[in-house]
């Protein structure tokens, strides 16, 4: 009994985590899309990423609805969670690296998340980044069970 | 999939993340630029700094300096300047008291040039001028002109630059302050290279000596030099090759604004004329100067505007990480911004001419002078004369010889 009221805690808490990624990833990207022209700008701004504009300007807001995506089918929610995870812990660590080792501190960010200091983001980062891991820890205690709920059926 | 195993791939995920975008940072960070073709001159006998006060703040701006006195300007609270002495031993707050109720702030400049100080903003716009003695500024604008940046040439004249309606394109000009005020622009002093506005940026200065406008461009290697009534006068050169500048515009149609579309090469960042020498910071490494050095303080070049050459170089320490930020020369002091503190290198005796002497009022020159200033009060006591003082000081030197 206390097990099931434990999961059912975790699948929420599970279920929340994807909601708050998806609406995150969404908004990103839409934010971005929508003004596309100086989301460009501001990416070539960034001595790190000037080489690779094209490719970088296009393919953030791609990853973000792709993994709002896998997040949203049942089937890749973990393999979702594992790509939000990544994708988090790259940024935080462009943020840091900016913030740290660069001469200039260009903003990229859209919408609201552009009135956010560097600091607060760098927070705001390690927060999604922990809520993914959480995320994976769940989703992966589940997987488990129901194999081996399945194993038990087929027996 | 085991919980170990799936610590180690959280794990394994985190170093490749951050691995990567470390290697991406080390493959794109280059560092300084080093431009081979030149090579900088410095002193066996360097500038060195010889006071640093902490201010406390870093957002102040020098607004002049003469008669010993630093005006410090902050464009957050324009009506309040801090007032500190070039020795850097004391500090005294000023208030600015106008015939208007409030002032509207956009970016607000202000110019202490005693006798007179001038508080600008050519956004919204406005002049206001007073005198240093009693501090209240008069509105004497009266037609909205605007303008970027500005710097008085004296009591009625400003220079400016703005964007020319003409061409939408940057221009420099001066302002006349008269019961009608007008402005005159030359559209030829400043080239253009790209845009006709990012790449033709640059600090405008006055030289009350030379009756000169002196531009440094901030993307090449070049400085106009302009008389009074904007005909140019020569065409500068800094000591680098970016004779082309490397910028790239970019335009955000959604809201009709232009940025620039990827960091832009400076070459001169900043520059303060002093009497007849130009001092440049140039961002530029030359040929065999040290990485490190560099890393850790800010270069200035100086050129001779008589001779229109490039004379020597100087280090300025970072304080704190922070580099030098601006900068003003007075006689043979040059005084610095860095982080929250300003500082004062003391520069050689070629920058101490007489005429800088003349112009020090008598108190100042009985304290800092020799047997000759005494003479000079002596003289002037007994005579009680009241000539302009620079006709006196050289009536005395020949007396002397």
């Amino acid at each position: 009994m206390v097990m099931k009221i434990n999961s059912k805690y975790k699948n929420i808490l599970l279920e929340f985590i994807c909601f708050l990624y998806i609406l995150l990833f969404v908004y990103a990207a839409m934010s971005k899309l929508l003004v596309f022209d100086e989301f460009k700008i501001q990416i070539g701004q960034s001595a790190m990423l000037t080489p690779f504009v094209n490719i970088v300007a296009w393919a953030i807001p791609f990853l973000e609805i792709l993994i709002a995506l896998l997040l949203i089918i049942p089937r890749f929610k973990l393999l979702g969670l594992l790509a939000a995870f990544n994708l988090m812990v790259m940024f935080t660590a462009y943020i840091f690296i900016i913030l740290n080792f660069s001469n200039d501190v260009p903003c990229s960010c859209g919408g609201v998340i552009e009135k956010l200091g560097w600091a607060e983001h760098l927070i705001f980062n390690i927060a999604f980044v922990v809520l993914a891991a959480v995320g994976i820890l769940i989703k992966n205690g589940q997987n488990n069970n129901d194999y081996i709920t399945q194993k038990y059926a087929l027996s | 999939m085991i919980q170990k195993k799936l610590y180690i791939l959280l794990f394994i995920c985190t170093i490749g993340s951050i691995g990567f975008i470390s290697l991406l940072f080390a493959f794109t960070n280059k560092g300084p630029e080093r431009d081979m073709s030149f090579k900088r001159g410095f002193l066996y006998d360097a500038p060195k700094k010889i006071h640093e006060l902490d201010l406390e703040y870093n957002g102040y701006q020098i607004a002049g300096a003469a008669e010993g006195q630093i005006y410090l300007s902050n464009p957050k609270s324009p009506l309040y300047l801090t007032v500190v002495d070039t020795a850097l031993q004391s500090k005294r707050e000023v208030h600015i008291t106008m015939d208007q109720d409030s002032l509207p702030l956009r970016s607000p400049q202000l110019r202490v040039i005693p006798p007179y100080f001038f508080l600008m903003d050519g956004t919204i716009p406005y002049i206001l001028r007073g005198k240093t003695r009693d501090w209240k500024a008069h509105s004497i604008l009266n037609n909205p002109l605007y303008f970027s940046t500005a710097q008085p040439m004296d009591s009625v004249t400003i220079a400016i630059r703005t964007t020319s309606s003409k061409t939408n394109e940057f221009a420099l000009g001066t302002i006349r302050l008269s019961d009608t005020a007008k402005m005159i622009l030359s559209h030829k002093l400043l080239q253009k290279q790209v845009d006709g506005l990012f790449d033709v940026d640059g600090t405008l200065q006055y030289s009350q000596q030379r009756q000169e406008l002196i531009y440094t461009y901030r993307y090449r290697n070049q400085y106009i030099m302009a008389d009074d009534s904007l005909q140019l006068q020569h065409l500068g050169k800094t000591i680098d090759t970016i004779s082309q500048a490397q910028i790239q515009v970019g335009t955000i149609a959604s809201k009709n604004q232009q940025k620039l579309a990827k960091p832009p090469l400076m070459v001169n960042k900043y520059s303060t004329v002093s009497e007849n020498y130009l001092f440049v910071n140039s961002q530029l490494l030359g040929k065999t100067e040290s990485i490190e050095l560099w890393k850790k303080s800010s270069v200035i070049d100086v050129y001779d505007l008589v001779k229109n050459r490039y004379e020597f170089s100087f280090y300025v320490a970072d304080i704190e990480k922070h580099k030098l930020k601006t900068f003003y020369v007075l006689h043979d002091k040059f005084i610095g911004l860095v982080g929250n503190h300003i500082i004062t290198y003391q520069l050689d005796n070629r920058f101490k001419v007489a005429q800088t002497i003349a112009n020090l009022p008598t108190d100042r020159l009985i304290k800092h002078q020799n047997k000759k200033t005494i003479i000079y009060k002596s003289q002037t006591q007994k005579n009680n004369t009241r000539l302009p003082v620079k006709h006196t000081a050289v009536r005395v030197k020949t007396e002397n010889l």
